[in-house]
C-alpha cells in the first residue's frame, strides 16, 4: 500500500481514512441512560415523600443512596471503555474534563444547600442549568441537535423553575433530565446498535 | 504556480496512517493495522519515517499487562497534512478546468 498514486486515490484515500476515525467518534448513551434513570428517581422518590409530608430529612436519602451508586457504575463502565479503545478521540478528551467539572459545581452547590448557604430551591434551578450545559456541548460535539435543543430547555426549565416551591422544582428537574439526557440517550444507545448489528 | 507535494505523505500508507491519526487524539499501532490492511513490518517502516520527519509521535506504554504503541500527530504533522491538502484540491481543481 505504498506505491505511488494518482491526485484522485490521494484523496480517496484521505476521505475514506478520515470517515473511518469520525466513526469511532459516537457515544452508545449508556451513560447518560444511567444518570437520568438515576436522577429520576431520586428527584420522584423526594418529591413523593415531600408531598406526604416527610420533611426529617429522610426525603433525600435516594440521592444519597443512588448518585454514589451512579458514579461508582460510570466508573467502571468509563474503565471498560478504556481497556478496549483503541483511539483516543478529542471529543473523549473533552468529556473527561466537562462532566468532572460539572459534577465538581453540583457538589459545591450541594454542599452550600446542605450547610444552608443557599436554599435548596436556589440550587435546584442553577443544578438545572448546569445539565443544560454540559449536554449543550456534548450535543454540539456529537452533533446531535435533539440533545441542544434539550439542553435549551434545562435553560428555560431552569428559569421557570425558579417561580415554584422547591418540591415541584424536583419535577422540573425530572423533566430537564429527559429532555436532555433520556431522550438523547436512547437515540444514541438505538444508532450505536445500530452501527453495531 | 504548484507546490510540489509532499513526497512524505503522497504515498498510499502514509497519507491513510496520516488521515487516520489527524481526526483523533492517539491511535494505537493495532488500530492503523486494522484500518490500513497493511502488514505490521511495514507499518512500522512507514512510522518509522513519519516520526523521522517529526509529523508523528509514537509511544511505547503498557495497557494492563500488554506492551502498547500509541502514536499522533504533531502540530507539524498536521500542518504538512493540512498544506498537503490544499495542494491536492488545487491540482484537481486545475484538472477540472
Amino acid at each position: 500500500m505504498n506505491q505511488e498514486m494518482t491526485n484522485e486515490e490521494s484523496l480517496a484515500i484521505m476521505q475514506q481514512m478520515i470517515a473511518t476515525s469520525r466513526k469511532r467518534i459516537q457515544d452508545d448513551g449508556s451513560i447518560y441512560l444511567l444518570w437520568g434513570v438515576a436522577v429520576t428517581l431520586a428527584a420522584l422518590f423526594q418529591f413523593v415523600m415531600l408531598k406526604s409530608g416527610n420533611t426529617n430529612g429522610m426525603h433525600a436519602i435516594g440521592w444519597a443512596v443512588l448518585m454514589p451508586l451512579a458514579g461508582i457504575a460510570t466508573g467502571v463502565k468509563v474503565s471498560k471503555m478504556k481497556k478496549v479503545a483503541k483511539i483516543h478521540t478529542h471529543f473523549d478528551e473533552v468529556m473527561s474534563l466537562l462532566w468532572p467539572a460539572v459534577g465538581a459545581l453540583m457538589v459545591i452547590l450541594i454542599v452550600m444547600g446542605i450547610t444552608h448557604v443557599i436554599e435548596w430551591s436556589a440550587a435546584y434551578p442553577i443544578m438545572i442549568a448546569l445539565y443544560g450545559a454540559a449536554t449543550f456541548v456534548s450535543g454540539g460535539l456529537l452533533k446531535l441537535r435533539i440533545m441542544q435543543f434539550g439542553a435549551a430547555s434545562c435553560w428555560v426549565l431552569a428559569l421557570i423553575s425558579t417561580q415554584f416551591e422547591f418540591q415541584y422544582q424536583l419535577l422540573f428537574l425530572v423533566a430537564a433530565i429527559w429532555v436532555s439526557y433520556m431522550i438523547p440517550g436512547i437515540i444514541l444507545y438505538q444508532k450505536a446498535k445500530k452501527a453495531n448489528v | 504556480m504548484f507546490k510540489s507535494l509532499d513526497p512524505l505523505l503522497h504515498s498510499q500508507l502514509r497519507l491513510a496512517i496520516m488521515s487516520l491519526l489527524v481526526g483523533v487524539k492517539s491511535a494505537e499501532f493495532n488500530y492503523l493495522l486494522e484500518e490500513t490492511s497493511a502488514t505490521r513490518g511495514n507499518l512500522s517502516v512507514q512510522l518509522t519515517k513519519l516520526k523521522a520527519a517529526g509529523y508523528i509521535e509514537v509511544e511505547k506504554g503498557y495497557k494492563g499487562n500488554y506492551p502498547v504503541t500509541t502514536c499522533m500527530v504533531t502540530q507539524k504533522g498536521s500542518e504538512a497534512f493540512d498544506e498537503y491538502v490544499t495542494s491536492i484540491q488545487k491540482y484537481l481543481k486545475a484538472g477540472k478546468n
